[in-house]
């Protein structure tokens, strides 16, 4: 802990010094000179990995950067042990970040005391709906069934979660929009959710577009799709919009870097990876993925996130709040 | 391409070539204490988007089943895990090779690893779709039975006093409480340590308690002339009567580790212990286990390396990896565009079968490299330790590293190298440590699941079928030793 501190109060006291005697233009012109040290706080394999590995691949072979990203995986601690990495290195544009959603869902849960205002954002770089699906053979064949079920007998529908991240939240802001209650057992990442569903041992569960396409095969069909307009892969699955529960939210992945971080250092990096995501050959790979290739600059996205940010608090302060009830009914007698 | 096909194309030039690399970096990898199979894979994944998804995936099964196999050479010459999932061969491996009989301990081992990896290949050829269907029907409730079964066998580990085997269980599950709570998604136990939040990881752990703890006793007797392991290599090459001796061993072992291999989580360390556990109970003579009993050998390694097979059924057929080697395959299929699931079987029967042939040949491959590896290797059993005892070290702490890129892992190993002193100084035994520390997390998060879907009810843990048979069948294993040695007491 005092290593990074003190570490941290250097780098920003050398930073400070450094600010009136170089020009920016002169910083950002050999900038990068070493390779980039670039953290995914999950477990190399995932999809956030999977996509950040394919830009990194596609930088190095276009040259589109002098200098190589260079990943590294730190998946300690949920997720959150990388993401402290990044808030406290150097804000010298040679070490970044790349994240899903669980930047935001973290602070949520009390598991971190930072969220993405800790950051300078560099951009999005992928985008991928999500919904809630079924078995097949499941009773409920609409969403609508679902919703009438669960107002009839609140808290019996079961669905299969991965606590703290999306599959977890994005359920919970539909229960709250749609005005219902669903029982959530810890489940975890996507194939195993799947399995869970295909053994009847939860109901419904949370996927993105592309599991939903890929899961069909198995048995699994979605009853509604969080996204602002109807899914081009699953044009006949109604958005929650239209049967009128307000609830919109994507999975997406993200670049950052340490607060203050240069500006021109981060739109390096941006451009870096904006033109990674024209290359042809990823274009190919994400389309096969599921996953929206529509680059975002930092600036909108941090609006977005902002946007998005009050609503992952509200319903993590409900997990809270619920799990210190019961903390509190098991210690009575 | 059919299987034959995938079988024809591993014995064409370039492929077999992969493969033998593949196999001879993991078995290097396994017999280098510290660095794991799963690190060499991590490295070597980005070199495998270049290559074509073939190549790929025979690149990466190869290590895997290297991987496996070359922490039994470590382990019985030196008493140290080459790799996590051979700390039980360390016991009886390091005993007999003690005795004056490496080659033997050597030969049974590598032997024992082959059969419990080609065992494997035919459960997840043969029956890799109806078993993940009977896979699916575990439900949390069945899964908790299953492990719970695994920990009460561990009870009857505790060699002399059932009540330090019994706390150094206690004081693994212990070790596995701080950091972040899977269940409930907050931070307990963690002191408000930001290192903490990563919990206390079983490799750095395991790599303290055994290796360094190893390493500084061995230093402390540096002058000692070695207990002069006399390299004779006698004995290397089993014969068919040893086949015939230890078959059912190996059958039994190999059939353990392939339904450890299945369920999530666990892995080939447990797999090697339960089976050691269970062909202790079983043995005519289980008084000579931890003296370089020859059934330990055989059971630990044969089940570890069935593990490979049953990890195998689980990600193919559904696309669930159970650990990090597994995630790394996974990876590498999503990178080459392929999704795991019965559309792979369908899609890509190329993908399939050469995984199907890898695994079976590359058990073949890693037969003939131990064998030519171990009298190598034995060799630098006659070298002076102070030139091997600072390498484990470096390889070690390069191990604990590189796992999350922490030093914070560092400090672990070191810290649980002197705890590790410590229990072997109070004649504590460390295997019933490690179960509690890599079963408790899965028992609980198990448990946990089962409960909140039964909103807090346990009755289905006796309500359902299989987790009732599995919960009977645990409460027998548990009281069988007693029986035993309640007859063997009125035989007497």
């Amino acid at each position: 802990m005092t290593r990074f501190t003190r570490r941290t109060v250097i780098a920003g006291a050398a930073a400070a010094a450094a600010l009136p005697l170089a020009g920016r233009g002169a910083r950002a012109a050999g900038f990068p000179e070493k390779p980039i040290r670039t953290i995914i706080p999950i477990a190399p394999g995932g999809q956030t990995d999977v996509l950040a590995r394919l830009l990194q691949q596609t930088i190095d072979k276009n040259k589109l950067l002098p200098q190589p990203l260079v990943i590294v995986n730190n998946a300690a601690a949920g997720g959150t042990a990388g993401t402290r990495t990044v808030r406290d290195a150097e804000a010298d544009g040679y070490t970044i970040g790349m994240f899903h959603m669980g930047l935001l869902t973290a602070p949520a849960m009390g598991v971190v005391d930072y969220d993405h205002t800790a950051f300078e954002m560099i951009g999005q770089v992928g985008r991928t709906p999500i919904g809630l699906g079924v078995t097949a053979t499941s009773r409920f064949k609409t969403i609508q069934d679902l919703i009438a079920e669960a107002k009839a007998k609140p808290d019996t529908i079961t669905v299969a979660m991965n606590i703290g991240l999306l599959p977890h939240f994005v359920p919970l802001m539909f229960q709250q929009d749609a005005g219902i209650r669903l029982r959530y057992v810890q489940s975890g990442g996507g194939a195993v959710r799947l399995k869970s569903l295909l053994g009847n041992h939860t109901e419904v569960s949370l996927f993105a577009s592309s599991e939903f396409v890929l899961y069909k095969e198995q048995g699994i069909k979605p009853l509604v799709m969080f996204s602002e307009s109807r899914v081009p892969d699953l044009p006949d699955v109604p958005t929650a919009r239209e049967i009128g529960v307000k609830t919109v939210f994507e999975e997406r992945v993200m670049a950052f870097a340490p607060k203050g971080t240069p500006r021109d250092r981060l739109d390096v990096v941006a451009k870096a990876l904006q033109a990674a995501l024209d290359d042809p050959e990823v274009v190919s790979r994400l389309t096969a993925l599921g996953i929206e290739r529509r680059f975002v600059d930092g600036a909108k996205l941090r609006a977005t996130l902002d946007e998005l940010k009050g609503p992952i608090v509200t319903v993590g302060q409900e997990v809270r709040k619920a799990q210190a009830e019961q903390a509190a009914a098991e210690k009575k007698p | 391409m059919t299987l034959t096909d995938a079988f024809i194309h591993l014995f064409t030039m370039k492929a077999f070539l992969v493969m033998v690399s593949g196999v001879g970096l993991g078995v290097l990898v396994g017999v280098l204490p510290g660095i794991t199979a799963g690190m060499l894979m991590a490295l070597t994944l980005p070199f495998t988007y270049h290559m074509s998804s073939v190549d790929a995936i025979t690149l990466l099964i190869s290590m895997f089943v290297g991987g496996v196999s070359g922490g039994l050479i470590t382990a019985t010459l030196m008493r140290i895990p080459g790799e996590p999932n051979s700390v039980m061969t360390c016991l009886d491996g390091y005993q007999l090779a003690k005795k004056g009989f490496p080659g033997r301990a050597l030969g049974l081992g590598n032997a024992s690893s082959v059969v419990g990896g080609a065992l494997s290949w035919l459960a997840l050829v043969l029956m890799a779709p109806p078993i993940a269907s009977a896979a699916v029907a575990l439900g949390p409730f069945e899964n908790f039975a299953l492990i719970m079964m695994a920990l009460i066998l561990i009870s009857s580990l505790s060699e002399g006093s059932f009540l330090k085997g019994l706390s150094a269980g206690l004081l693994g599950m212990l070790v596995a409480f701080p950091g972040i709570d899977e269940s409930s998604g907050i931070m307990r136990l963690t002191f408000g340590s930001a290192e903490l939040e990563g919990g206390f990881n079983s490799l750095p752990v395991i790599l303290g308690m055994f290796a360094v703890s190893q390493v500084v006793a061995d230093a402390l007797n540096i002058d000692e002339k070695t207990d002069a392991i006399e390299a004779s290599m006698n004995g290397m090459f089993v014969t068919l009567r040893d086949y015939v001796l230890h078959g059912w061993n190996m059958l039994r072992s190999s059939l353990i580790g392939i339904w450890i291999g299945i369920l999530p989580g666990v892995g080939a360390t447990i797999a090697s212990i339960v089976a050691y556990t269970t062909a202790r109970n079983l043995s005519k003579t289980p008084d000579a286990f931890g003296r370089g009993s020859e059934e330990a050998i055989v059971a630990s390694e044969s089940a570890n390396n069935a593990t490979t097979g049953g990890t195998l059924i689980p990600l193919l057929t559904l696309g669930i990896a159970g650990g990090l080697t597994d995630s790394i395959l996974l990876g590498a299929l999503v990178i080459h565009n392929l999704q795991p699931g019965p559309l792979l079987f369908k899609n890509n029967p190329e993908i399939v079968n050469t995984i199907f042939a890898t695994h079976l040949v590359a058990h073949l491959v890693m037969f003939a490299m131990m064998t030519f590896g171990i009298s190598i290797f034995a060799r630098l059993m006659k070298l002076p330790k102070a030139f091997i005892l600072p390498m484990v070290i470096v390889f070690s702490v390069l191990g604990a590293f590189a796992l999350n890129s922490r030093s914070f892992d560092i400090w672990v190993m070191l810290g649980f190298g002197v705890l590790g002193i410590l229990l072997e100084a109070a004649k504590v035994p460390l295997a019933p440590f490690v179960v509690g520390l890599v079963l408790a997390p899965v028992a609980e998060s198990e448990l946990r699941a089962g409960l909140m879907a039964s909103a807090g009810s346990f009755s289905p843990l006796v309500e359902r079928p299989i987790a009732l048979t599995v919960l009977v069948i645990s409460a027998g294993l548990f009281v069988w030793p007693f029986i035993r040695e309640w007859r063997r007491a009125r035989l007497a």
